[in-house]
This record gives C-alpha cells, structure tokens and sequence, in this order.
C-alpha cells in the first residue's frame, strides 16, 4: 500500500476533500520529519515511536577480501511499534 | 532536543500548518496512524512518502537462554514491525555526518585510532615550524630585549662580552622605546661614570682590560642600538671614553666582528646603532654624539687596519693582540688611518658609508682646514677606491684638526673624564666637526701630544671662528655619520654574503625551513633594519617616534612583504610540505591567499566539507581548509568541537566553484596529503 491508497482510505473514513486530505498529509509527515529532525521523539499512541539515533563509527569487515573498514557514525530513524500494535499483529 | 513529541503536539503542528481546525486535524492524524497500521495488517506493507516504509516481518521461533537462570526457552513466532526511514528523510536527518564516507583501514595499523602514517609527521613537522616561527615572532616582538637575549648566546663567544651585552640589552630596550635620548642627554650633562673610568684607564693607558671595554659599553650602549651589544656599541663607545687610542683599539673589535661569520649581526648591528644615534643626537648636547661619531670614524679606520692585521674569530684576542702589536702609542691612529688609505681591502664592504661619511664631513666642517687637509690626503692617497680616500681624508682631518689644540685638551682631559671635557671642549670648538675634532685631540693630545703638531694651522682657522655653537649642526654630522654607517653595514653585509637576503626571503615564504632561532630572529631583526635604514635618511621625527622597535611584529611582518614578491607570495600558514607540492607539481597554481574569509569554530555537526561547501561551493575543498590549518587541527577526520579554523580567500588558480579542474587538484591534493 502507498500514499495514495492510504489517503484514499482516510477520506473514505472521513469527509475531505482530496486537496484537504493531501494537505493534511504533507503537513503530518512534514511535522513528524521536523521533530526528528530537531533530535526529538515523536510518539504516537497506540501506534509506536519515532527517534533518532546516531550510531557511532565501527569498524567493519568485509568478509570477502578481509579489508576492514571504518564505517563513520550516522543518525537514522528508528521506531519502535508499542505494544498495541504488536499485540494486533501477533494476533493476526 | 530529545523531547517527546506526543500525537497532541503533531496535532497542533500540523493544525498552525494547514490552517485547518485542530479537531479536523486531530481526527485525520488519529485515521493517519490508524489506516497505517490497517493495512499493514493487510498488506503486511505499507510506504508512506516522505516518512519511509513499514513492513511487517514474521520471526520464525527460534530457542535462547534465559539470562537469568540460564534455563533453555523457545521464543516463539511472531511478527515484528520494521520501519525504513524514507530516503528523504533519511539523509535529512544524517546531514551533519553526510560527508564521511567509509574509510578503508590499513591492516597493520592499531585497532583504535584510524589516523594515516603521513599525516603525524605532517603535523608535526608544521606544529614545531608553527611554533618556532610563533616563538621567534613573540620573542622579536616585545621589545628588543628578547631578540638580543636571543642573539647573546651566539655572539656569547666573546665570554666577558657577555655582561656587557645584557647591559646593553637593558639600555637597548630603553634605547628602542625613545628613553635613549633621555639618557644619552643624561650622560652629556653628567660624565657618566662608565666613561670617566674608561677615560682613566685610558689615560692610565690600560686597554687590555675588558673591564674597561665593558664599562665603556655600557655606557655608549644607552646610545648604541640594543641588539648588537658588544659589538657595535664598543665600537661607538671607546670614542666616548674620549680616548682616541682606545677608539681605534675598540674599533678593531667591531671589525673583527665583521670578518667573523656573524657578519650579519655585526652589520645589523650597525644599522640599529645608527637609528638610536640620530635619535639622541636631536636631543643631546652633541658632546657625546660628536664623540661617537669620531669613534665610529675610528672604528672604521681600525677595521681597515684590523682586516689588514689579520682575521679574528675571538675579537677579544684580536683586540689584544691589535693593541699590542700596532702599539700602545697614540700615534698609531694616524698610521692607521694611513694604512687605510692603502688598505684596498677596508674599501668593499663600506664603501657607501664611507662617502656618506666623508660627505658629511665635508658639508659640516667646510672649511680651510678640512680643504687643506682633503689636499694633504689627496696627495697621500692612491688608495683603490675614492671613498675610502674621502673616509679617510675625513679622518685625518679630525685627527689632525685635533693634534694642535693639545695643549688645552690635554689637560682638560686629564682632570676631567671624557664627557664633561668635551662639553667644554664643545663650547670653545665652534662646531660639530671641531667637537669631534676636540674629542680626538683630548685623546690624541693627552698620549701623542707631539704627533703632528705642525697642522696646528687648521685648528687655528676652526677655533678663530665663532662660538656660535650650532649643535644642529653637530646632530647632523652625527646623524649623517651613522646613517653611513647603518648603509655601510647593509652593503658590506649584501657583499658579504649576497645568498643571505634569499635565504632570508625563503625563510619567511617557509618557515619550516627556518633553521634555528637565533638565526631567524637575527633575519627578522634583518628584514626590520633593512627599510629602516633607507628611512633613517629621512627626518629625525620618523626617528623619534621611531615605533619600528616596539611594533616589531609588524615592522616583521611588512620585512617578510617586503622580500617576497607580492605576485608569487604563498601565506606561510600553508603546510610548508603542501607548499613545496604544489611548487613541484603545479607551478600554475597560485597559493597567495587575499586575507581571510573569517574564521569559523567548530559545532557540532559542522565539519570541514560543510565549510568548504559554504564558503567554496564545493566541499571537495575542505583539504585546503585543513592545510591551512594544519597548526590547529590534528587530525582533519576528527576536528574536536571548539577548533577554530581559519578560512582563507583562495585564488581561483585553486578554488573554483565546481570546475573539474579545480576539483580534480582538491582531490589530488586530498589522496597526497590525507589518507
């Protein structure tokens, strides 16, 4: 599924029209990505948390030629679903 | 940073966005999250644009330990829920690490830290030069007191020369700041002990001792410039002792000096002795400053004598030995001075000072005398250059014009030491020449008085003049004659050793290259003197104010200018090793640098190649930042938060936007320079 079916069910859940339901949208993820961005962690209830991480620089080694390489740190997202929707899941 | 951001808060970020009602936006972020989680259950995928792709992923039940009691357990299957951030977001979010990439480790290199081989010695290598050339910087800088501690030690093979070197150091600071006028003002009115004692001794006809050198030193050196102590401040000061003898004996020193490898000093030296000299001269009663002039006329007569003599590594030795050997007798100045007519080898080096000398001589005293005797001289003298010959024609005429008034000054001298006895003297001479030729003839009279008697003539013509005693005019033949002398200096040091002025320039395009401090801080000194002597040419008031000694740094700074051309100047906070590349490598590549962009510290977050990219338009540039730098960053894949880096205009020859060219030599210069 993609955005665009995801909007289309929350219009068909909700009266908006598709302009509406494409602004309200962006300005989600848009908010959502400038928290994290700002180093914060967004939590949505019932759903799960978003935070960055920075993961430090490590030394990896490829296994094929044995070179070792330092990898630089990075900052990714992680999420983490809450028990809500694990509990969903594992009920499936 | 680090809040946590509830469904509340994106609520009302999202309602300030749109504009929408919050409870309109509360239930579509409610539906947001909820259709999310629907259709994974359904799809077991879903992908959000610019957030990022949740996927469901089924675990397969696998065995494990319990940490705690170590009992065997099966975790069963489950499904858990992976979350890929959206690439977007992705590297939004890394952006301040988005410029490191994977560094392939050298497998024999330590585990921790992943610096490249070159690269420790780069630094430190530029780490010491830095520090060197910031060392020799402060140390020129102060006053001139630490550059003349610095250079004691080399010419500290003078051993007793020593003390009287610090003490000229101590009267050189005041010396550079303008309290040598003060003092030198001080000495005319009252004898200073330092040159009774030397007159005495003197008289006592004691000037093997180096007692009597020193003291006499340490009196001329409130005169003398600060940094050439020993040397050139003999030189000025025997004269002051008023004892013409030990004048022409100091002055063997200061031209031993000049034979010895330390030219450069000695030549220096003359040259800053000149400044302060004029600057007294303004002020003082001319006494003093006539005696000195007369001495430096001497010292020069003895030099030629002296080069003639021998050479002379220990000058102490050769004053000595000079001494003895050319005679305890005063008569021996005249036969000096003749033997410097002949000597074709006095001539080189100061030959401009010499006739500058000379010609100040001649606008000064311009008189019978000196005619009759630039005749006598003229007729004496086939001597190689003419200026010697005018040198020495300047010379005899103050010996001579001396001799006849021996009667008085004989005993003048004799009661009194030397200052107070030319103050008198002064008054009955009606002029700065005739001063001088007092000073002379106290010392001459009181040991040669029947030397040449029969030129009484001239003297006659200069004491029937009036008194009108112009001590302008004195200054000025004192000042003229130093400026000879700093010019004589500058030549004779460029004759001696013409490779010294390129070493000079290589030095200050790399400092790395710079040998050892002491010698550096003496090119500094150089670089400082050498316009300084042109400008000492110039009104006194230049002089006077005369902050070149104070503000060394910058009177350093504008030498180094001065040597390298403008065109091809390379900014000597580049890595000396990256310098000496691009000379090699790319000639066409100009490493001037039009001051600095600013300087900027580093955040968290803010590396080098975001520098370069803001600063440069591309952050392949960042290398040149570090090489710029090498003296603050260590190493340019760690640059600790705090460093403060220095951005420089770059020519476009190295810096150009996102020109392939330029950014294939940034690359280049990367893979020579960092690993």
């Amino acid at each position: 599924m993609n955005t665009k079916d995801l909007i289309t069910t929350i219009r068909g859940q909700q009266s908006l029209s598709a302009e509406e339901a494409e602004l309200l949208f962006d300005a989600t993820v848009k908010a959502i990505k400038k928290q994290l961005l700002d180093g914060n962690v967004v939590a949505v209830q019932g759903f799960g948390q978003f935070e960055p991480k920075k993961k430090n620089e490590r030394i990896s080694v490829n296994p094929a030629s044995g070179e070792r390489m330092l990898v630089p740190p990075k900052i990714s997202v992680a999420f983490k679903p809450s028990s809500v929707l694990k509990d969903r899941f594992s009920n499936d | 940073m680090n809040e946590k951001i509830l469904t509340a808060d994106l609520v009302n970020a999202v309602a300030e966005a749109t504009n929408i009602p919050k409870n309109r936006c509360d239930d579509f972020v409610k539906a947001f999250f909820e259709a999310i989680a629907n259709a994974l259950a359904i799809d077991g995928i879903v992908k959000v644009k610019g957030l990022g792709s949740f996927k469901l992923i089924s675990v397969e039940e696998r065995k494990s330990v319990n940490v705690q009691n170590g009992a065997e357990m099966i975790i069963p299957a489950h499904v858990k829920v992976s979350f890929t951030p959206d690439k977007s977001l992705k590297d939004e979010i890394n952006k301040p690490y988005a410029h490191l990439k994977t560094y392939v480790l050298n497998p024999n290199a330590p585990l921790d830290p992943p610096e490249p081989d070159d690269e420790d010695v780069v630094e430190d290598v530029t780490a010491d030069d830095s520090s060197q050339s910031e060392n020799l910087v402060s140390e020129s800088s102060p006053v001139e007191n630490m550059a003349v501690e610095a250079t004691i030690p080399s010419i500290s093979t003078l051993e007793q020369s020593g003390d009287s070197s610090q003490s000229v150091v101590a009267s050189g600071s005041s010396v550079v700041t303008e309290p040598s006028v003060s003092d030198s003002s001080t000495d005319v009115s009252e004898p200073s002990p330092l040159s009774t004692q030397s007159g005495g001794e003197a008289e006592s006809g004691v000037l093997g001792d180096s007692s009597v050198a020193t003291g006499v030193s340490e009196s001329a050196s409130s005169a003398d410039v600060p940094e050439f102590s020993s040397l050139s401040t003999q030189s000025g000061m025997a004269p002051v002792s008023g004892v013409g003898i030990d004048s022409a004996v100091v002055g063997n020193p200061s031209v031993s000096n000049i034979e010895q490898p330390k030219i450069d000093t000695s030549s220096s030296v003359n040259n800053a002795v000149g400044e302060p000299f004029n600057e007294k001269d303004n002020t003082l009663d001319a006494g003093l400053l006539n005696n000195r002039a007369n001495e430096g006329d001497d010292a020069k007569e003895s030099e030629g004598t002296d080069k003639t003599v021998s050479s002379h590594s220990d000058w102490f030795d050769n004053w000595e030995v000079e001494y003895e050997a050319e005679g305890g007798t005063i008569g021996d100045l005249n036969k000096q001075i003749d033997k410097d007519k002949e000597t074709p080898v006095f001539v080189q080096p100061q030959f401009s000072v010499a006739d500058e000398v000379a010609a100040s001589f001649d606008a000064d005293i311009d008189r019978g005398a000196i005619a009759v005797d630039k005749d006598k001289n003229e007729n004496n003298t086939d001597v190689s250059s003419d200026e010697s010959q005018e040198e020495a024609q300047g010379v005899h005429e103050t010996v001579k014009t001396e001799i006849p008034e021996n009667g008085d000054v004989a005993a003048e001298t004799k009661e009194m030491p030397a200052a107070e006895t030319n103050l008198e003297q002064d008054l009955e001479c009606g002029k700065a020449s005739e001063k001088e030729e007092c000073i002379a003839e106290n010392t001459e009279s009181a040991q040669l008085p029947d030397a040449e008697i029969p030129e009484s003539n001239t003297v006659r013509d200069l004491n029937t003049e009036p008194e009108k005693v112009q001590h302008g005019k004195v200054l000025g033949v004192a000042i003229v004659t130093f400026i000879v002398l700093l010019v004589a200096a500058f030549f004779g040091l460029k004759a001696l050793d013409p490779d010294f002025f390129r070493g000079l320039k290589a030095s200050s395009d790399n400092p790395p290259v710079m040998p050892n401090d002491t010698v550096t801080t003496l090119e500094h000194e150089l670089s400082v003197y050498v316009p300084e002597a042109d400008s000492t040419e110039t009104p006194l008031e230049a002089d006077n104010a005369d902050g070149s000694y104070a503000d060394d740094g910058q009177s350093v700074a504008d030498g180094g200018s001065d040597v390298a051309p403008v065109s091809d100047a390379v900014d000597p906070l580049w890595n000396g090793e990256f310098v000496a590349y691009m000379k090699r490598q790319h000639k066409d590549v100009s490493l001037a640098t039009s001051g600095l962009i600013g300087e900027t510290t580093i955040k968290p977050g803010l590396f080098l190649t975001m520098v370069a990219l803001q600063n440069y338009g591309d952050k392949a540039y960042w290398i040149y930042l570090y090489l710029y730098n090498t003296d603050r960053i260590k190493n340019p894949n760690n640059v600790p938060v705090g460093t403060k880096i220095r951005v420089p205009k770059l020519d476009e020859t190295l810096v150009n936007g996102p020109s392939d060219d330029q950014l294939n030599l940034a690359k280049e210069v990367r893979l020579k320079f960092v690993k």
